[in-house]
């Protein structure tokens, strides 16, 4: 159906202040869509330079300091400014107050805050690259992050800002979830998509904010030297890790529970099956917040903590596995007789079940404390998150950014394309990360610049893989970008999804439904629709 | 144009009146335990007095005790939370033995403190 | 004892229903930022305890230098300046506008005393030599008591910090108010700002004993 007025939201207004100063949700979503994949892009050209320099034992291109900054940055970028704001802040901003029904989310002012609050943060990490790159790894460990002579302050600074954005974005979530369904929109007929949000946001607003004291006392640490973290001081290094995992393992969920809550949005419309155990896949993703404080000294096995403490990190980190099981399970059974399409947001969605099941079941290897002890600071771990992080989250980043792209945009992009750059990732992607099981097996330590002659072969192949998964990449963005000026115009529902965003048009109008439709039934009630 | 009055709580003022007198008692009681010594059981003393007077910022002023569901699971949330930090962290630092090393301070740091002087001795205590 | 000048009216955003719908949802953010709040400053009290655990002796001397007959009267401020505040919030709330005005601007005052006293306590300890980290000159018998130091101005800096923030704001309100912008049906910036100002008082019930009653 199309508007009585005909307008969508890019007609509403036009102009580089319309988007810069905009309180609609559905722009801010896009402009943090566009902002993540450029830091995508930015990340993972790290990660190609660090790859490239790992092509042989000894030095090819970079110096040890280079090498040590490389890497450091990728993790920095990629996971302050690409994967914690990836699926909450664009698809979440642009389909949280839709699939809810309402007509915004709670604070619009407060999102576009959020916005700049996050380009200012972005921008002093960028400033802090070419300022000195900091070369300490993404978790900035004390003494050394206190005592180097790279841009530490810049880079904490950033992400100390970046957090803000996030904990508003959190803030926002939670207010128009609890506040603004409408009728008939009880709890338990949200989609399961903004089960994932809410408990996220859950953990942005609780956990972030220990990431920004933990910053800030680091940075007191560096320019004023209060000694906490410091032995020449009198102060504990292992202090600063336990502060700075206090956030950053709830962090992974932060990464993880949206992805999985695209996952439930393409199971049910790709198969036309509801799915199995709504309540448990929702129960979980409040479960898996939960838990998700409780296990951060699995970061600290070998840190110097003590046995007790690790024993009771240990036994935690096996709990917080099953709620994540359960939704696999669940997401499985519903493909049971279900009537599948096999479109590539479902290819997307199979990758996330193979490779998050892989990186989920190394995740608890590494939680069993007598393996840990061996695969500590190996590329098993490298590994491991990569798999859960790139494998999961990015994969259903992908799936959703592909299945939702119609809605958003209004144009159809290349199916073959589409199918094509899926397969690159996946084939690149495992190119890139099995081999690195083998090798933090083997015993290769991880972010060494150097290493033994037997493992150049795996490592050679694992940086062949980062050219298929790039040229994946780069495929992507060229039909994805092509389909903006060129592509069929998209349906209203061009996948057959019962959930609201299908019942309004492609793009939606600015006040994102003609008329808020009555809420009777559940999100995927295949059966009850006659479908 | 409002077409709806607020239906909120006006709380009388007694109420308010009332929470700041204990609070100033609650201050005065602060500071007054402190002439007890009740040994390794003052530290929760004094927080439990903390804790009373929290509750009555929280319960009062911030009308915790009128209002509806979620803004309460909030809180006890975040101090679910706040008391998870502490105690997995205390886990971890009671735990790792040799303290009473620690105390004497046998890990040669670089401290920044001068050592006391005779003349400065009897400065110790502030007014 | 009501407003003289005519009352600004407040339209309620497009995207709620009603200015109940409105004022509930505002509440509840706030109180979301508040949780937030709790934990930004969760570190700076595990650090405290961390350190206390280790160094019981220490802290006992270091608390010693501070002056708890400031700290006291600091807390007697902050604690009073939560009774105006929210005194202030319901004069707004019944249409007392220049009774809402009185009770923020003696809010304000109450705040800026607060941090004069801070600035005599901070000076003092600088005089003193009790300097956060590696300025730190003051004489003790324990080396790590710049530790303590650390802790302190820290804790109390992002404290001293929340209450200028917390002056800014109040300010605003009594802009506002003076506006006639608030009224019996919507006074919820000054709800939201008095809840933000009772966490900062919060926050000092908790650091007073912790920091200048040792012992």
């Amino acid at each position: 159906m199309s508007t009585a007025t005909g307008k969508n939201f890019f007609e509403a207004a036009s102009g580089w202040k319309s988007w810069l100063f905009t309180l609609d949700h559905k722009r801010i979503g896009l402009m943090y869509l566009a902002a993540v994949c450029i830091a995508f892009g930015l990340g993972g050209l790290f990660a190609l330079l660090l790859r490239l320099e790992l092509l042989t034992p000894t030095q090819l291109l970079f110096s040890a300091k280079q090498y040590n900054q490389l890497f450091t940055l990728h993790g920095a970028v990629m996971v302050f400014l690409f994967i914690i704001p990836s699926i909450p802040a664009s698809l979440g901003n642009f389909f949280l107050p839709i699939q809810l029904g309402a007509k915004d989310v709670a604070f619009p002012r407060l999102n576009l805050a959020s916005f700049h609050i996050y380009i200012f943060g972005a921008l002093f990490c960028l400033y802090s690259i070419f300022a000195g790159a900091i070369d300490t790894g993404w978790t900035f460990y004390t003494p050394y992050s206190t005592q180097s002579d790279t841009s530490v302050i810049s880079m904490t600074l950033g992400a100390f800002i970046l957090g803000f954005s996030s904990i508003l974005t959190g803030v926002n979530f939670i207010a128009t979830i609890h506040k603004m369904r409408p009728k008939g929109m009880t709890w338990f007929r949200l989609p399961l998509f903004l089960w994932a949000m809410y408990a996220t946001s859950v953990i942005q607003v609780l956990a972030t904010p220990v990431l920004g004291i933990t910053l800030f006392l680091m940075i007191l640490e560096v320019s004023l030297g209060i000694g906490i973290f410091d032995p020449a001081l009198g102060g504990d290094p292992v202090l600063f890790q336990h502060f700075f995992w206090f956030y950053s393992h709830p962090a992974v969920y932060i990464m993880i529970l949206p992805a999985m809550g695209i996952m439930s949005e393409l199971v049910t419309t790709f198969c036309r099956k509801n799915i199995f155990g709504y309540s448990f896949v929702a129960y979980s993703s409040i479960a898996i917040a939960i838990i998700s404080f409780l296990v951060w000294g699995h970061h600290l096995f070998v840190s110097g903590q003590s046995e007790y403490a690790t024993m009771l990190f240990s036994l935690l980190t096996f709990l917080v596995a099953i709620p994540s099981a359960i939704k696999v399970f669940n997401w499985l059974v519903t493909m049971y007789k279900g009537s599948i399409s096999f479109d590539t947001p479902f290819l997307y969605f199979l990758s996330f079940m193979f490779l998050f099941s892989i990186g989920g079941l190394t995740g608890v290897f590494l939680g069993t404390l007598s393996i840990d002890v061996h695969l500590h600071d190996t590329y098993f771990v490298v590994a491991h998150f990569h798999y859960v992080m790139m494998g999961g989250t990015v994969m259903a980043f992908l799936g959703g950014l592909h299945y939702w792209w119609p809605k958003m945009v209004g144009k159809m992009y290349s199916e073959f394309w589409g199918r094509i750059s899926c397969l690159l990732v996946f084939i690149g992607f495992n190119s890139v990360f099995f081999v690195q099981f083998i090798m933090g097996s083997k015993g290769m330590p991880r972010r060494y610049y150097n290493y033994l002659d037997q493992f150049q072969p795996l490592h050679a192949f694992s940086t062949f893989g980062t050219w298929i998964l790039g040229l994946g990449f780069i495929i992507m963005a060229v039909y994805l970008l092509k389909s903006l000026k060129s592509g069929e115009k998209a349906p209203d529902n061009p996948w057959g999804g019962l959930t609201l965003e299908w019942k309004t048009t492609s793009p939606p109008p600015l006040e994102n439904f003609e008329t808020v439709p009555e809420i009777t039934h559940d999100p995927y009630d295949y059966e009850k629709a006659g479908l | 144009m409002s077409d709806n009055h607020s239906h909120h709580i006006i709380v009388p003022v007694k109420y308010y009146v009332a929470t700041f007198v204990a609070l100033l008692v609650l201050t005065f009681l602060t500071v007054y335990v402190t002439r007890f010594d009740f040994g390794a059981l003052n530290i929760y003393v004094a927080m439990l007095i903390a804790v009373m007077k929290a509750s009555l910022v929280l319960l009062v002023f911030m009308a915790l005790a009128w209002d509806k569901g979620f803004n309460r699971i909030a809180v006890v949330f975040a101090l679910l939370f706040f008391g998870i930090f502490i105690a997995f962290t205390m886990a971890d630092i009671s735990t790792r033995g040799s303290v009473e090393e620690l105390e004497a301070g046998t890990h040669n740091i670089n401290s920044p403190v001068r050592p006391l002087s005779e003349s400065s001795k009897h400065n110790k205590v502030h007014h | 004892m009501s407003n003289a000048a005519p009352v600004v009216e407040h339209h309620v955003a497009h995207h709620f229903d009603t200015a109940e719908q409105e004022f509930e949802t505002a509440k509840l953010g706030m109180w979301v930022f508040l949780a937030q709040e709790v934990l930004f400053f969760s570190a700076i009290f595990v650090a405290y305890i961390v350190f206390r655990h280790l160094h019981p002796e220490m802290f006992l001397e270091a608390s010693h230098h501070l002056s708890w007959k400031l700290g006291a009267l600091n807390t007697v401020f902050l604690i009073t300046s939560s009774f105006t505040m929210v005194m202030g919030v319901r004069s707004a709330q019944v249409n007392e506008r220049s009774a809402s005005i009185k009770y923020l601007i003696a809010t304000l005052i109450l705040a800026g005393a607060f941090m004069v006293v801070k600035y005599i306590e901070y000076s003092e300890k600088f005089h003193h030599g009790y300097l956060p980290g590696k300025f730190f000159f003051g004489e003790g018998s324990h080396e790590t008591l710049h530790l303590f130091y650390g802790l302190y101005f820290a804790a109390t800096g992002l404290h001293g910090l929340h209450v200028l923030i917390g002056m800014g704001l109040i300010l605003w309100l009594i802009i506002r108010s003076l506006r006639g912008e608030f009224y019996s049906d919507y006074y919820t910036p000054v709800e939201m700002v008095g809840l933000y100002w009772h966490l900062v008082d919060l926050i000092w019930i908790f650091l007073f004993p912790l920091l200048y009653l040792v012992g």
